[in-house]
């Protein structure tokens, strides 16, 4: 049965990760208090979607150690309380919009599925293409659906992998209302310095599998120089840290 | 122009190895059907058998070798409407028709008294079965399984007699079915290569009405606990995918699904009618009803790719997988959709049986091997899959990527099964029936045993699911 979770903390310590002899993540660590929103921020290749897919258990790390809450992020218990959205993710082909919520709602144990997917139908938009097959859907409704699929279980982590991807500016902003109204600590990944503003309070920026820089937003915004861009401070600092 | 655009179309279809085997595979069934050596009428069966399956096949895989980077990049350049469909003609016939002379080399042996009619028959149908897939890719399914079942009985109506079929070249009317073949290749041919030389246009036309479903019937299950969820998807519906050539694998993805209660009354049907020809009607000596029974039992493996193409290839790390344990997960998919396949040949199963009652003991084999070694190879190819060529299938119609060694490994189990059975029909015609069920018990105990063990394999289970995670499954 269903159970509601109080947000856990998330740590990382040491961690390692190959892919044969390429060095994707270098002894990285950091750590979100429980509730927190942290960017997970950094250039393509930076070791992002590494770090969540060891995150969410589904990758080992090569060495290191990883706690949500105190659990390790393979436990069952730590699988009920998380929700991943991955990169470029893709829903069921074959099913339906309102198909791939229910089964997905079903298979993780939802109480009163079809309330909650007609819930998210509405807020996310999506209500139209209920009956619509995953193909005939925009790449923007594939990453809505997506989105809905990620937190149907209303989970209490919530690691998303560029989420605001595809997504046209009025989405944008339903999506990232949504996203604030969940009670979770959030890590979302992203190499666009807006997002992480609109979406989180605090950044965690990593280059090469390391982290080159943690701290809020107001720390990150004083950094730079009368009226320079973030996103200049951003680049200045990730190309130091080469 | 026309050198370089071949070369290019075939290369960015095939890897250099694939090439390689394919030319040394293909010497070594012309040297082996310019032998003159034994000749056994096994092939007055096998051949219209073989031929109606190379018919079919890619009618119902909805074949054409196209890759998604052709829509990009080939088809928006400048050139002939008419090289670019001979070129994709040709790759249709590496892909879909050399498997004809592989696999029926063979029987010209037999066929040397007509060689001149052979040769012509085969041409012809070679051309034929290139032609079927550029054809037929664009019709909807039901027209495409009427299309491959007025073929396929076509093709196995010479084993009853009737001389107007290209395949009556085994049964001793080669002008018959060289007329026959002739024809069809004319009218075929031509047809083809006008769909292909128009298929960047009707591509995106099929493509936009197949992509502009929707589900008519929406499947609930909310109120469903996990497993029921689980079984409702994976048990009591049955999913089959085309998405597989001679290569093994590639050409276009496309699946197809149906309730595994209305596939039970339709083999339900079909046993019925399989035990009422075997027992009452065919009049066939013990003899070569096991000849037909063995060469069925060779030929139905072949029809578990189209159960396992799917099976990894439509999952989501990302959603089934998080759902449970994936390791969980990935046991409990194979296991009900292992159960399911087995539920759904079990009528064909106690058919075979019935017939091992009455004295067939090639039945017995038949029996098992549908109830229990086919389910279970789905559970052995799917991990062979995982580790030698996972894919992910992200978009219909057109074909992930190269064909290459890799992928044809996949069926490498089927091997020893088929070795098994062929050992204990062997046994049988050497009138050793122990051994023969012996080896047949061994069969079904060691198949079996391999896919349960797999299955219960954590660490096996954790590796499969690292290497889809690394192969970019998501
Ligand atoms: N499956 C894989 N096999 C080999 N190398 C990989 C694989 N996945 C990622 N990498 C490499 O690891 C590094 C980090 O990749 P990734 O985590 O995807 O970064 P990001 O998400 O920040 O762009 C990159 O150098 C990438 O090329
Ligand atoms: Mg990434």
């Amino acid at each position: 049965m269903e159970k509601s979770f109080a947000p856990p903390s998330i740590e990382l310590s040491s961690v390692s990760k190959d892919y044969g002899s390429v060095h994707a993540l270098r002894n990285l660590s950091f750590r979100l208090e429980p509730g927190e929103r942290c960017a997970l921020l950094g250039p393509n290749g930076a070791g992002k979607t590494t770090t969540l897919k060891i995150l969410v258990g589904l990758l080992t790390p090569t060495s290191g150690d990883v706690k949500i809450g105190n659990l390790d992020p393979s436990s069952e218990e730590v699988r009920r309380m998380m929700g991943y959205l991955p990169d470029d993710a893709s829903p069921y082909r074959s099913f339906s919009v309102r198909e791939n919520m229910e089964y997905i709602g079903a298979l993780r144990g939802v109480d009163d599925v079809s309330d909650k997917v007609d819930s998210l139908l509405d807020s996310l938009q999506l209500r139209e293409y209920e009956r619509a097959k995953v193909s005939r859907l925009s790449r923007g409704n594939v990453q809505k659906l997506a989105m809905a699929l990620a937190i149907i279980h209303r989970p209490s982590v919530l690691l998303l992998d560029e989420p605001l991807n595809y997504l046209d500016i009025p989405t944008q902003e339903t999506v990232i209302d949504h996203l604030k109204s969940i009670n979770s600590t959030q890590l979302v990944s992203t190499h666009i310095m807006e997002v992480a503003t609109r979406l989180t309070d605090r950044v965690v920026m990593i280059s090469h599998g390391s982290v080159v820089w943690t701290g809020t937003l107001d720390d990150l915004k004083k950094l730079g120089k009368d009226g320079e861009p973030i996103e200049r401070v951003v680049a200045r600092m990730l190309t130091d840290a080469l | 122009m026309l050198y370089k655009l071949l070369k290019f179309v075939i290369l960015s279809r095939f890897s250099k190895q694939l090439l390689v085997l394919m030319a040394v595979l293909l010497a070594w069934a012309l040297f082996i059907s310019s032998e003159t050596g034994s000749s056994v009428n096994i092939y007055h069966y096998y051949g219209p058998a073989f031929l109606a399956f190379f018919l079919i096949l890619p009618i119902l895989s909805g074949g054409i070798a196209v890759l998604k980077s052709d829509r990009d990049f080939l088809f928006t350049l400048p050139v002939k409407r008419s090289e670019l469909a001979l070129s994709l003609f040709v790759v249709q016939l590496l892909s879909f028709s050399l498997i004809v002379i592989y696999v029926l080399a063979y029987s010209f042996s037999n066929l040397r008294p007509v060689l001149a009619y052979a040769l012509v028959d085969f041409i012809a149908l070679i051309l034929t079965v290139t032609s079927l897939g550029p054809i037929t890719y664009s019709l909807r399914l039901g027209w495409r399984i009427l299309f491959a079942s007025v073929l396929a009985i076509w093709m196995v109506s010479a084993l009853l007699g009737f001389p107007f079929s290209p395949a009556a070249i085994y049964s001793g009317h080669p002008l018959y079915a060289v007329i026959t073949s002739v024809i069809l290749a004319v009218v075929t041919v031509p047809l083809a290569f006008r769909s292909l030389s128009r298929v960047d246009l009707d591509l995106m036309k099929t493509f936009t009405r197949y992509s502009s479903s929707e589900v008519k019937h929406v499947r609930r299950f909310s109120g469903m606990t996990p497993m029921k969820a689980m079984l409702e998807e994976n048990f009591y519906t049955v999913e089959v995918s085309g998405r597989m050539n001679s290569m093994g694998g590639g050409g276009s993805y496309r699946s197809g699904r149906f309730k595994l209660s209305k596939g039970v009354l339709v083999t339900a049907v079909v046993a019925g009618v399989y035990y009422y020809l075997f027992a009452y009607r065919l009049n066939l000596s013990l003899h070569n009803q096991e000849i037909v029974i063995l060469i069925l039992s060779i030929y139905s493996v072949i029809f578990i790719m189209f159960f396992t193409m799917g099976v990894l290839g439509n999952e989501r790390l990302w959603l089934g997988f998080m759902t449970r344990n994936p390791t969980r997960y990935l046991r409990d998919l194979l296991v009900t959709k292992s159960l399911s396949l087995s539920a759904l040949l079990s009528p064909l199963a106690v058919a075979n049986f019935l017939l091992a009652i009455r004295g067939d003991e090639q039945a017995l084999n038949f029996g098992l091997f549908l109830l229990i070694v086919i389910p279970s190879l789905l559970i052995i190819v799917v991990y062979m899959s995982a580790f030698l060529y996972p894919f992910q299938i992200k978009e219909e119609i057109s074909m992930p990527g190269q064909f290459n060694l890799r992928q044809m490994g996949t069926l490498l189990p089927a091997l020893p099964a088929w070795f098994l059975v062929a050992l204990s029909f062997g046994a049988l015609e050497g009138g050793m029936q122990l051994l023969a069920l012996i080896v047949t018990i061994f069969t079904t105990v060691s198949i079996g045993g391999t896919a349960l063990a797999l299955i219960y394999s954590k660490s096996l289970g954790k590796r499969v699911v690292d290497r889809l995670v690394t192969a970019g499954f998501v």
